[in-house]
């Protein structure tokens, strides 16, 4: 077997704040080999940005990461700006969940386009217009020339999310991180959005982080689901989908409301709040809204078990 | 802020198509400046002056240290172009006064240029590093704030001479103090926008982030500060050729010729009361313009 293109051992993110120090990631191992798209699932506070972040060293000053992020074999956490800086952009791109605000309002598209091969590549001027273009092009932006020339605020959202996929593009990643890449959309232009993330597969790898099931199903064939700074289970697409092992999981995609619900019947939920992650319980951090936990549950930490399909649960629940 | 133009929408003249052009944040700043009627005279006023200042001392037939004979300490007269009379040796007080405007302008603008450069590259540097690093270097900022400006301004011209560069260089080393806090305070937020997170994500480095996306989201506030700084420095200036430590004769400044005027208060009030009404006005203008900048930078404003 190949070394896979990313691979991250024990992750741990801890943020120093007032309140005490704040557990966001912890322990996390995950893999993605090329030509993979993986799906990371969670509720808000579940660590699965700050995951991302941690890969990337893009986490905010108070954030502390340990653990061992590996790319392309080489070792990348903690590593030193000036190296990060040749991996971020080139081979690793990071795409963000709020296109209106992630765009400098101060400078037309195509400069900021441009600043990021001029940073990356030794291609001249003429070349970087033209490569900007291209890529304009590949994200189906409209009139690509005209938006060359225009300023963020100018565009739409689901325009400027265009514009952030083709900064994204630009040198060609081995790895595309999207955070949440179309919460911020509305549905129709989210569908657009998606549907271009699926011709994307073809060109590169892709980790999509989401708390929304149905773009993990009509997207990826990895599925790795966070709760509490942890990984509570991970597998390929249809074993999660078809038989889910961890009660979390299961409550989450029970809680997706179909088209066929009965609108007077209530929405399923998963009772109760996720826990602090300045108070994280003993045991299992699912045990207290768990409806299958046992003593055990509530005393040890379960450990992410499992050759394909991974889960850290004490019960073996039936289908 | 409604109908077609700005929105930066044309129509009717041909134009299939509107929003031809890219229009950036500026662009709609300085339509809303444009608007601001006591910012725009103050403005005009400022341009007055100013080529005032370049060409009287260059052609005016009258120079600023030629002694008139016939007309010692004379009121303003028209005769032989003494329109604003001469001083105590007989120095045509126009030319002089737009000397002194060449003078103190040049200092303003220097000494904030100056204050500019380093408060802001300081300032931005301190915030974007953050930590223990943005700390110290904000208390240097606050043991320098907590010495008392015009006295170290003193000791500055004392030690190192009394010489036009040194002037706006010691004021500038003084003032850049606000400039770096409104900064680092603009920076300490900026840096967490989505579009900083993006641009590090994207490899940039940190001299590129720093000056070409922190920058020039943080400069609205600092621009509108600048045109308070500038009549802040020419009074500091005024007060230092006052004391007898700015410009020396027989070149001259607005705070040396009403330093001068004063004395001869009660002989010859026009030699307060011009300069004294040059250096009003232009702080007034200064400070208009710096309304109607807040104005149109603010982002209140903004209709999107």
């Amino acid at each position: 077997m190949t070394a896979p293109l990313l691979h991250c051992e024990n992750l741990h993110v801890r943020f120093r704040t007032q309140d005490g120090e704040v557990l966001a990631v912890n322990g996390v191992d995950f893999e993605v080999r090329r030509g993979d798209c993986v799906g990371i699932v969670g509720e808000s506070g579940s660590g699965k940005s700050q995951t991302a972040m941690a890969l990337l060293g893009l986490l905010a000053d108070n954030g502390v990461s340990s653990g061992s992020v590996r790319f392309r074999r080489k070792e990348i956490l903690n590593a030193p700006a000036e190296q990060l800086n040749r991996i971020r952009g080139s081979r690793v791109a990071m795409i963000f969940q709020d296109p209106m605000s992630a765009l400098t309002p101060f400078m037309r598209i195509g400069r900021q386009l441009c600043e990021v091969l001029q940073e990356h590549t030794a291609m001249s001027r003429r070349e970087i217009t033209a490569r900007v273009m291209e890529v304009l092009e590949i994200v189906q932006i409209p009139e690509p020339k005209r938006r060359f020339e225009m300023y963020p605020h100018q565009l739409s959202g689901g325009q400027r999310q265009r514009v952030m996929i083709a900064q994204a593009l630009l040198c060609k990643p081995d790895l595309l991180i999207a955070d949440e890449p179309t919460t911020a959309l509305d549905l129709t232009i989210q569908a657009q959005i998606l549907d271009f993330f699926k011709s994307l597969k073809k060109r590169t790898t892709i980790v999509i982080i989401t708390h929304d099931l149905g773009v993990v199903a009509g997207l990826c064939n990895r599925v790795v689901v966070m709760y509490a700074g942890r990984i509570v289970e991970q597998g390929p697409i249809e074993e999660i989908f078809m038989g889910p092992q961890h009660p979390y999981t299961r409550a989450l995609l029970a809680a997706v409301p179909r088209p066929d619900w009965d609108p007077d019947k209530p929405l399923p939920m998963i009772g109760g709040q996720p826990p602090l992650a300045t108070r994280l319980p003993k045991g299992c951090s699912f045990a207290p809204r768990c409806a299958h936990a046992v003593d055990r549950c509530r005393q040890e930490t379960p450990e992410l078990r499992g050759r394909q399909h991974l889960k850290a649960c004490h019960l073996d629940l039936p289908q | 802020m409604s109908g077609p133009a700005a929105m930066g929408y044309r129509g009717g003249d041909g134009d299939a198509v509107g929003e031809l052009q890219g229009r950036s944040l500026w662009n709609d700043a300085v339509a809303r400046f444009r608007r601001h009627r006591a910012a725009m005279a103050s403005l005009w006023v400022l341009g007055v002056i100013t080529v005032l200042a370049v060409l009287v001392p260059e052609f005016w037939p009258n120079s600023l240290d030629e002694v008139n004979w016939d007309y010692i300490q004379s009121p303003p007269t028209t005769e032989n172009l003494l329109w604003f009379g001469t001083d105590v040796n007989g120095r045509d007080m126009f030319s002089r006064t737009f000397y002194g405007a060449r003078i103190s302008l040049t200092i303003g603008v220097l000494t904030t240029l100056v204050a500019l450069i380093v408060g802001v590259l300081y300032g931005a540097i301190a915030g974007y590093r953050g930590g223990p690093a943005g700390d110290i270097m904000m208390r240097v900022v606050d043991v320098l704030y907590s010495l008392p400006t015009l006295f170290f301004i003193i000791i500055l011209v004392t030690i190192f001479g009394n010489n036009f560069l040194l002037i706006f260089i010691c004021i500038g080393a003084v003032e850049w103090l606000t400039l770096a806090r409104i900064v680092r305070g603009q920076t300490l937020s900026i840096k967490e926008k989505e579009y900083v997170e993006s641009a590090r994500a994207a490899g940039l480095s940190t001299p590129t982030i720093l000056l070409k996306y922190i920058i020039p989201n943080a400069i609205g506030p600092v621009i509108v500060y600048v045109t308070l700084l500038i009549p802040i420095n020419i009074i500091v200036e005024s007060y230092l050729s006052f004391l007898g430590l700015g410009v020396q004769e027989p070149f001259t400044s607005w705070g040396r010729l009403i330093s001068q005027g004063a004395n001869e208060i009660g002989t010859a009030p026009w030699l307060l009361v011009i300069p004294a009404a040059f250096l009003v006005v232009t702080l007034f203008c200064f400070n208009f313009i710096g309304d109607g900048l807040r104005d149109s930078l603010d982002p209140k404003e903004h209709t999107r």
